[in-house]
């Protein structure tokens, strides 16, 4: 017993799949590198110009090479991760924000490695965060390929758990896998664990570009999870219709599934998409529109039918600061309908302003709602014991079973006991506004969570290849 | 039948927009009269209709390229006339070198477009060079450079140096747009405008010119 939600019949689930593999047999896909034609060709597909379409069989033949399991490993094994998930959400922070706000001022500025590293050590710090996404750019290096190498590289001396990091260039692709295979003890250690993920991702409407896709195949040789998030637009760069949009993302992530699969058929996948609504009075990307939660849960949906894992829900409204426990128990059930899509995973916490921005303080907040999310998302279970059939006997009509053993053994376990009160936010002693408790628990945590090192031989590695890019990419 | 035109751009109907006219200037009517009967106060109309909410940005954008199909048939018949047909201003916009991403960009071009403007959209991924040179040969008032990615913000800025050391600056006012770009980042770069979505753009543009 517990909450799902669904929005697709089985029926329409089929529909979109065979409407998908119509798209991609007589639409197809852009792909702008020789490279990745030419291996798809190789598969199957027809080439004409950039113009690739993939054929019906192509495109099964790849899916039924979809895994049974993909493991996110960690650089300390008891934070790995096994998808599909039995149970909850495996949350994280949301991602790449160029901006953060300043502990502080409380001002935008531009992120830097700095700030990676006092997420790093916060999320490594709080148990409900299960996985890392670099949720601020080191954007004082030079260049987006070192960007996102330093991201990695901070994030994996920083926190013990998997990452999730950003790869448009296949020059990142080859550098980070390097790093990581030095912490994993090597590139075959690290096809067994990997202990990054990537998200590279279409361009939607059905774009692979040169830089993304070399970077897919990279990935996928070296049997690192790709996350294609694409972010296809209802109404701008989507169709308007929800089936429509849900149709286009499908078509994205199978068109991605069938290319890494084409590169190495035991290549892992994680379905992955932010698709939502464009705002059709100014254009811009809405993320509080209720449309979210839908295109999500059917997302969810698809990539159950497929067998693959994976990252489709928003979690919580980005609308800050909750001024009022209203806010925040709006902020709760948010998440809550966002859950119960039953995505494997999903990156949100601490995001603000679109995902561009982010802060510290918000991650704490979000972690607190998620907390709180917990109570509305358990399972129960329906047995003999827990259909009560002897306790509703002996209490029979017109009794009660308040001091019932039955009651007693079960309470504890099956209602939820805490209180929403009991979070230092709603702490009454003070009248603090959430923030600025929020940012007092950061202060405690970065002052006292010490995150266990690198074995030094490792980290001096590590420092080779990152002075080797620094060296090499000016791009 | 200026009516049935303007009835026709609101609905957004390319194919009978382009009928109509045709049909107008075959009868006899001016293609001035067309213009500024027809044309002009059904874009006003749109514009209306879209700042009082009864008009989404689909409806708007449908209306301006309709429009557009009307002013290709009706300017080549008024040209070289003394009485001149003459667009509130021209605007250069395109999505700066690396940035492939499209969509914003276009919302923008199309509601300036529908809003009278003369736009001359440079496509996606523009060299810096392109942008310095359509400026020097079409002389626009107003230069947009689009960029939704942090990593190609900063060619908002070699545009904007290219145009000063082309001595082409003093000339245009730049507009820049696109999700990571703020306020302050458009400050910090020299730019004139910063607009947060197409429709400030649309207001930005038209204040300025008065």
């Amino acid at each position: 017993m517990r909450s799902l939600m669904t929005v697709l019949t089985e029926d329409e689930v089929i529909r979109i799949h065979e409407a998908t593999l119509h798209v991609l047999e007589s639409t197809g896909v852009r792909v702008d590198s020789d490279k990745a034609i030419k291996i798809l060709v190789q598969h199957g597909a027809k080439a004409d110009g950039t113009r690739v379409r993939m054929p019906k069989a192509m495109v099964e033949e790849a899916i039924r090479k979809v895994q049974k399991e993909v493991i996110l490993a960690a650089r300390d094994p008891k934070y790995s991760l096994t998808l599909p998930t039995k149970n909850f959400t495996y949350n994280a922070t949301s991602g790449y924000s160029p901006f953060v706000k300043d502990m502080e001022t409380g001002e935008t500025r531009n992120s830097t490695a700095a700030d990676l590293k006092d997420y790093a050590v916060l999320c490594d710090y709080l148990d409900l965060v299960a996985f890392f996404w670099p949720i601020a750019m080191p954007t004082e290096e030079k260049s987006p390929i070192l960007e996102e190498l330093c991201a990695l590289d901070v994030s994996l001396r920083n926190t013990r758990k998997h990452i999730q990091c950003s790869c448009a260039w296949g020059t990142a692709a080859e550098y980070q896998i390097q790093l990581a295979a030095v912490v994993a003890g090597g590139e075959e250690a690290l096809r067994k664990n990997p202990i990054f993920s990537a998200v590279a991702s279409p361009n939607t409407p059905l774009i692979f570009e040169k830089d993304v896709v070399e970077a897919m195949i990279i990935l996928a040789e070296a049997g690192v999870p790709v996350v294609p998030m694409n972010v296809p637009l209802a109404g701008t760069t989507a169709p308007v219709t929800l089936a429509g949009a849900i149709t286009l993302t499908n078509a994205e992530q199978i068109a991605t599934l069938v290319i890494l699969k084409c590169a190495n058929p035991d290549a892992p996948m994680v379905y992955s998409s932010d698709t939502g609504i464009a705002d059709l009075r100014n254009g811009q990307v809405n993320y509080e529109a209720p449309e979210y939660p839908l295109l999500a849960a059917a997302c969810a949906q698809m990539a159950r039918y497929y067998g693959l894992p994976s990252c489709v829900a928003h979690g919580s409204s980005e609308v800050r600061p909750f001024e009022s426990s209203y806010g925040f128990e709006r902020n709760v059930l948010k998440i809550v309908m966002s859950q119960m899509t039953r995505t494997d995973l999903s990156a949100w916490i601490g995001s603000l302003d679109n995902a561009i921005n982010s802060s510290l303080w918000d991650v704490v907040l979000d972690v607190e709602a998620l907390e709180q999310a917990l109570a509305y998302l358990r399972m129960f279970e329906v047995n003999d014991d827990t259909l009560a059939l002897d306790a509703i006997a002996e209490a029979g009509p017109g009794g009660h079973f308040l001091a019932h053993r039955h009651t007693i053994k079960h309470f504890r376990k099956e209602l939820w006991v805490r209180k929403l009160e009991d979070t230092f936010i709603f702490d009454a002693a003070d009248d603090l506004p959430f923030p600025e408790k929020a940012k007092e628990k950061v202060r405690e945590i970065l002052s006292s969570h010490q995150v266990p090192m690198i074995d030094e031989d490792k980290q001096k590695e590590m420092d080779k290849i990152m002075e080797m890019a620094r060296r090499k990419i000016s791009k | 039948m200026l009516n049935q035109i303007k009835k026709a751009i609101l609905e957004g109907e390319i194919d009978s927009v382009q009928d109509l006219v045709k049909k107008a200037l075959e009868e006899g009517t001016d293609a001035l009269e067309v213009l500024n009967k027809a044309c002009i106060p059904a874009v006003e109309k749109a514009g209306l209709l879209f700042e009082a909410g009864d008009y989404f940005l689909p409806e708007l954008i449908a209306a301006g390229e309709a429009t557009k199909t009307a002013m290709d048939i009706l300017l080549p018949e008024v040209k070289g006339r003394k009485e001149k047909w003459k667009s509130v201003a021209t605007f250069l916009i395109g999505t700066v070198e690396g940035d492939v991403h499209d969509i914003g960009k276009t919302i923008v071009a199309s509601m300036l477009s529908a809003s009278g403007f003369d736009v001359i959209d440079l496509g996606i991924d523009v060299s810096t060079e392109k942008f310095v040179e359509t400026v020097r040969e079409m002389k626009p008032e107003f230069v947009g450079l689009s960029a939704l990615l942090t990593s190609t913000m900063p060619k908002q800025k070699t545009v904007i140096e290219a145009l000063k050391t082309a001595g082409l600056r003093e000339d245009v006012k730049v507009f820049v747009g696109g999700a990571p770009v703020t306020e302050s980042w458009a400050k910090s770069i020299g730019a004139d405008c910063y607009a947060q979505d197409a429709v400030a753009a649309v207001k930005i543009a038209k204040r300025l010119i008065g």
